[in-house]
């Protein structure tokens, strides 16, 4: 979908601002008991979700960095780097979900294997960092809420889009 | 098409989870059994088909009801209550006494089994919570002779003048693995470790042949247990002697089994443990004990001079590692400092 | 053709994948085992083994983080590191349960079974 540069930098910028202030909204949230801390439910990815669909890979990804380089200064280095792998693996493989199937594959199945990537991205950095498997032990609890909070993204961004087709 | 694209996805991606899963958990469970015996802790841990743990259990028991000098009935018992006359004893228990009293010998009687007057003085002071008067650990000092044990290999007995008394306690642990080590033996146990309060036996390796790993405890950290260092080691005993393993507080000062025969006191040592490795048990029970008493200086030179496996950490977190060990030995507490 | 929000291949696979997570999940609450003992790894090295049965606060060395051990539970107690996320774990009594401090490198895990087979 091409747009003129005027518009798109101003579409850009307030998905980028949109972004910010989901991530704030949700580092104000308190860590859910079931999941492990450190990972939150992502309602911040649908900004970048709705680039993925509607923009091109380099919007997606300046807007993950946005996303990211926000949690740098709610909680720290670890986190940003944390956020910005799960991000950066998720839209990758969701860039090419799109270009293999383009129309035929639904929003629900992007999102959810998005989402699966995103976590198994971070929890293998966890790994890494530590030297340990030791944090793989939780990735059942991730599968599960890749899955729920995947289909959620979906269906807000599916939602959203007419609206924000609109502006 | 697509359900069947989408399902075997799943499916791929579910199985390297649930291999990832796995992954934290462990393999290869051995037969784990805890008992009390000899007034301590019995830890075997056994990779066999057979659960010869109770086997090994009352083996152990037979030989407390024969052997503590604390126990009516006990064969040590008898010698102690003979009042000077000859008491006949099994062939084990003789040989056993045969081997402590030239561990005594070599030792310059720093290790001693006559010490059952003071042992006894000072188990009393440890349940009443009084310290002993000095006469009588005086006394008491003056009856541990080991001298004065008699032997007759031709009858199998031993005498004792009257109110002395033997206290196997230092010993008896390791030669009790080693009748352990003879029952998995029997019992085509292919790998196990089996622990006795301070003491413990390797058979073979653990699950594929690998080392076991042996956790050294911090002697300065007693309450927690926590480990300072680990040896991997195989078939072979370790023994490990300290203050920090049995204490009591009298008065505000802390008092522990090690008992000096010299002094009468516990001994007071540079030494905060000393652990040693070798094919015998009974012999590294004693030297255990035997370095200890005897302090830093004397340990080294012992060790070295018999090629000993051994690590000793002395009072004030120093940790000196034999050659021998060197390569099986690994620090993980960095507030110890090596030594060598 | 226009792209769709959700197909019903998707829909099942989705579910199918939420259910499958979730057994296993209950699978290894069900069947863990209280834990014996606390491994303490710092950069991936194993730095002490503690038992959970003997409550103590364990200072890991060059690290700010402590690991208590009460009543037992483990969990990190203190940290200086900034997100205070291995805080967030909370308290851990069983097998495989592991608590993580990213900044300071320091994994705390539980185990049923230990690394060390013995302590004299």
């Amino acid at each position: 979908m091409k747009k003129s540069l005027s518009k798109r930098v101003a579409l850009l910028g307030m998905l980028a601002a949109l972004t910010v202030a989901l991530s704030f909204a949700e580092s104000l949230l308190p860590p859910l008991p079931f999941l492990p801390p450190g990972f939150k439910i992502g309602i911040a990815n649908i900004a970048v979700m709705y680039a993925v669909f509607c923009l091109d890979i380099k919007a997606a990804l300046s807007l993950s960095v946005v996303k990211s380089g926000f949690m740098l200064f709610t909680s720290g280095g670890y986190a940003f780097a944390l956020s910005l792998c799960g991000s950066v693996a998720s839209v990758l493989v969701m860039f090419a979900l799109f270009k293999f199937f383009k129309e035929r594959i639904s929003y629900i199945a992007v999102s959810v294997v998005g989402a699966l990537f995103h976590n198994a991205a971070q929890l293998c950095m966890v790994c890494i960092i530590t030297s340990s498997l030791a944090a793989l032990y939780y990735s059942p609890v991730l599968a599960f809420m890749a899955v729920i909070c995947g289909s959620a993204t979906a269906a807000l961004t599916g939602a959203a889009m007419p609206l924000i087709k609109k502006l | 098409m697509k359900i069947k694209k989408t399902s075997a996805l799943m499916l791929v991606f579910l199985i390297v989870m649930t291999v990832f899963c796995s992954c934290t958990k462990n393999k290869n469970t051995p037969i784990s059994s805890q008992h009390y015996v000899m007034d301590t802790v019995l830890s075997q841990k056994i990779y066999s088909s057979a659960d010869v743990s109770d086997k090994a259990y009352k083996a152990l028991q037979d030989e407390e009801n024969r052997l503590s000098a604390f126990k009516e009935g006990s064969e040590i018992y008898a010698i102690n209550n003979a009042s000077g006359k000859s008491v006949s004893v099994s062939k084990e228990t003789f040989e056993l006494i045969e081997r402590s009293v030239s561990f005594a010998k070599e030792s310059g009687y720093l290790f001693d089994v006559s010490v059952y007057p003071l042992s006894r003085l000072w188990k009393d002071a440890i349940e009443s919570g009084k310290l002993p008067e000095k006469s009588a650990v005086s006394s008491a000092k003056a009856l541990v002779d080991g001298n004065k044990i008699t032997l007759d290999k031709q009858n199998l007995s031993i005498t004792l003048p009257e109110n002395m008394g033997l206290d196997l306690g230092a010993i008896a642990k390791g030669a009790a693995l080693e009748n352990v080590r003879e029952i998995y033996e029997q019992n085509g146990v292919s790998g196990a470790i089996c622990s006795l309060g301070n003491s413990a036996m390797l058979l073979f390796g653990n699950k594929a042949g690998e080392d076991f790993k042996i956790g050294l405890r911090s002697p300065f950290k007693a309450e927690t247990a926590q480990t300072f260092a680990t040896l991997s080691l195989r078939d072979c005993v370790i023994s490990t002697s300290g203050g920090y393993e049995r204490y009591t507080e009298i008065d505000g000062k802390t008092y522990h089994h090690i008992i000096d025969t010299k002094t009468g006191y516990p001994a007071e040592s540079d030494i905060a443990s000393v652990t040693v490795v070798g094919s015998d048990g009974a012999f590294c029970d004693y030297m255990s004990t035997r370095l200890f008493v005897d302090g830093f200086n004397n340990a080294i030179k012992i060790i070295e001079q018999n090629n000993l496996d051994a690590v000793v950490v002395t009072n004030d977190e120093k940790v000196y590692v034999s050659k021998t060990l060197e390569s099986r030995f690994e620090l993980l507490d960095g507030s110890f400092e090596r030594i060598n | 053709m226009k792209q769709r929000i959700v197909t019903l291949p998707a829909l099942i696979a989705c579910i199918a994948l939420a259910a499958v997570s979730a057994a296993v999940w209950a699978f290894m609450q069900n069947g863990a085992k209280g834990a014996e003992g606390v491994n303490i790894y710092k950069n991936g090295k194993l730095v002490t083994a503690l038992p959970m049965d003997s409550d103590t606060e364990y200072s890991v060395e060059e690290s700010s983080v402590k690991v208590k051990i009460e009543n037992g539970f483990a969990f990190i107690s203190e940290s200086d590191c900034k997100c205070k996320t291995c805080i967030g774990f909370g308290k851990l009594s069983k097998a495989g349960q592991s608590a993580v401090c990213l900044p300071q490198k320091v994994t705390v895990e539980l185990f049923g079974e230990s690394e060390i087979d013995a302590a004299l």
